[in-house]
């Protein structure tokens, strides 16, 4: 018997070169769209003077070094591990039981509406009690991060598990599948591009969380931030600022790369719609 | 052709000595609303037997109830009335001797074609390499050799309906349920689709209920067709279709299979020719 169409991946020299032109676009827009906001910055700290806005030369050529030189990178370094404990301790909780609430009516009637109310209070109003429950040391800072980053990866983990139960019943129940094979070979791998952007939202708060922390309790990064700005020596703040930006935009992006790999292979309608084009 | 009376749909008890392979005695569907109170009646009073090794297709018109008697027989869904029999035993829920083709393909795209066609083997527990043999084996045979190791989304939607189809052959089911399986491809595929299934269906002769829109391709792969009328859903006629095996293309402009169309359309439709 022959094959009597062909493969959409077999097409795409037409396809690449679409690709290669918007690729070509969206660098074009984001070099204009970065480059005028740095223009625009250098102009108003011209005008304002390095009181109130170092120049990005100042940043560049006086913050730059110094955070590198003056131990700014061993104390930043010490964040990082509050955040990576944070988060693995966010991730084992929240996407097990995110699992557990897609599966169950009864665990998303249950904890729910106490995660929806978390999410909706404004996370520094629970500083306090928080600091009186477990003090100020790390157990706070890390806990700081949890309580941020939380509600992402559980709210994304039980809205994949909950949509691709309903969606594979039929095939999973007809091929007499178990609940824990079910589970298994359907259910948390359908579920996983949902889980990895949770993860993603995830570490870009969990990064808020722990400045704020720091800041609460005057230790670590957040604290370097409040005494160079209280000194006004803002090339170093900026500097270490733009550090922890670009910390995050990294973490998310090396999440995102993934997210996009396995997006690509579930969303079958994206890409034929792409090729149909 | 031969139509037959609604009451001979359904064997007397006297002839229990040929028991068919399927029979849906007396079964009836209706949803409750919301509030609980009983719905609307989608369908009422469906009988039908099919002797084992037929190719049988059900029409109707949207509404009818096709796929919901698709998903009572494969034991999906329990029947508000009634009772389905394969075999002699009531069927209460999936088994395994039912293969089940969906019109959406439901393939798992994070799943090469081989893993996708070996979904129904792991559940039978055969081993990982018996498991990649026998897939390339089905997969052969839908014409998609040397596909094993792409992924659906790299394939067109005609060439993901035929991976299910195979996920379903792999079982080597004894009843094979497909419901509008050709229903989301277009005209083209279709057509050779409808030939590859012939094809396969001549060579392995399992018993298949067909649910499908399209009269011609249901005349086409057929032995036997079942019009099923909307509101309650029933079935209104059973109609034989006696062409002759191997069928090809060229059964397509038979004057014939053009008059059976006429009077099934006519049949689902009273009354619009006139």
């Amino acid at each position: 018997m022959s094959t009597v169409e062909a493969p959409v991946g077999a097409a795409p020299l037409r396809l690449r070169a679409f690709r290669q032109r918007r690729r070509g676009v969206v660098w074009t827009r984001r070099v204009l769209l970065y480059g005028a906001i740095l223009v625009a910055w250098q102009l108003l700290a011209l005008k304002e003077g390095p009181f109130f806005l170092p120049t990005l030369d100042a940043i560049a050529f006086d913050g730059v070094p110094a955070v590198f030189t003056q131990g700014y990178a061993g104390t930043f370094a010490e964040s990082l591990q509050q955040l990576a404990i944070g988060l693995v301790i966010c991730y084992a909780v929240a996407i097990p039981l995110g699992m557990l609430i897609g599966l169950s009516r009864i665990a998303d009637r249950f904890v729910m509406p106490f995660a929806d109310a978390f999410f909706i209070t404004p996370t520094a109003a629970l500083l306090p009690l928080v600091i009186l429950v477990v003090g100020t040391g790390l157990s706070f800072r890390v806990f700081v991060v949890v309580l941020f980053a939380f509600y992402y990866p559980l709210v994304n983990t039980a809205a994949g598990v909950r949509y691709n139960v309903a969606k594979y019943r039929e095939l999973s129940d007809s091929l007499c599948l178990s609940g824990p094979a079910k589970l298994w070979k359907i259910v948390l791998p359908a579920s996983a591009p949902y889980v990895v952007v949770g993860v993603r939202l995830g570490l870009g708060i969990a990064v808020q969380g722990m400045i704020v922390a720091e800041l609460w309790v005057a230790v670590g990064t957040g604290s370097l931030l409040i005494n160079l700005g209280a000194q006004r020596r803002l090339p170093e703040f900026f500097a270490l600022t733009g550090m922890v930006i670009v910390l995050s935009l990294a973490l998310t992006e090396l999440v995102r790369a993934y997210e996009r790999r396995l997006f690509a292979r579930h969303q079958l309608e994206v890409r034929l719609d792409a090729t149909q084009g | 052709m031969t139509r037959q009376t609604l009451d001979s749909l359904v064997a007397s008890p006297g002839e229990e000595a040929t028991r068919p392979f399927l029979r849906l005695d007396g079964i009836g569907m209706s949803f409750p609303t919301k509030e609980g109170a009983p719905g609307t009646l989608v369908i009422d009073g469906l009988s039908f037997d099919i002797d084992e090794g037929q190719f049988c297709s059900i029409v109707g018109p949207s509404g009818c109830g096709k796929s919901t008697a698709l998903r009572i027989i494969d034991g999906l869904q329990p029947p508000s009335t009634g009772q389905v029999m394969i075999d002699g035993q009531v069927v209460r829920k999936p088994s395994l001797d039912i293969g089940f083709v969906f019109q959406h393909y439901n393939l798992l795209p994070w799943r090469t074609v081989g893993d996708n066609v070996a979904l129904s083997l792991e559940v039978l527990g055969v081993d990982r390499k018996a498991r990649a043999e026998r897939a390339s084996r089905w997969l052969e045979l839908v014409g998609l050799r040397g596909y094993e190791d792409h992924f659906p989304a790299q394939l067109s939607g005609g060439m993901q309906q035929r991976v299910g189809l195979a996920r379903a052959l792999a079982l080597e089911p004894r009843l094979l349920l497909m419901d509008e399986p050709f229903g989301a491809l277009d005209a083209q595929t279709r057509v050779l689709l409808q030939e590859q299934l012939v094809k396969i269906w001549e060579s392995r002769r399992a018993t298949v209920v067909f649910v499908t829109h399209d009269i011609e391709e249901a005349l086409f792969l057929s032995d036997r067709v079942l019009v099923m009328a909307a509101n309650p859903g029933r079935v209104v006629a059973d109609i034989a279709v006696d062409f002759p095996r191997p069928r090809d293309h060229a059964l397509r402009a038979d004057a014939r299979l053009a008059e059976m169309k006429a009077e099934i359309w006519d049949l689902l439709h009273p009354g619009l020719h006139q």
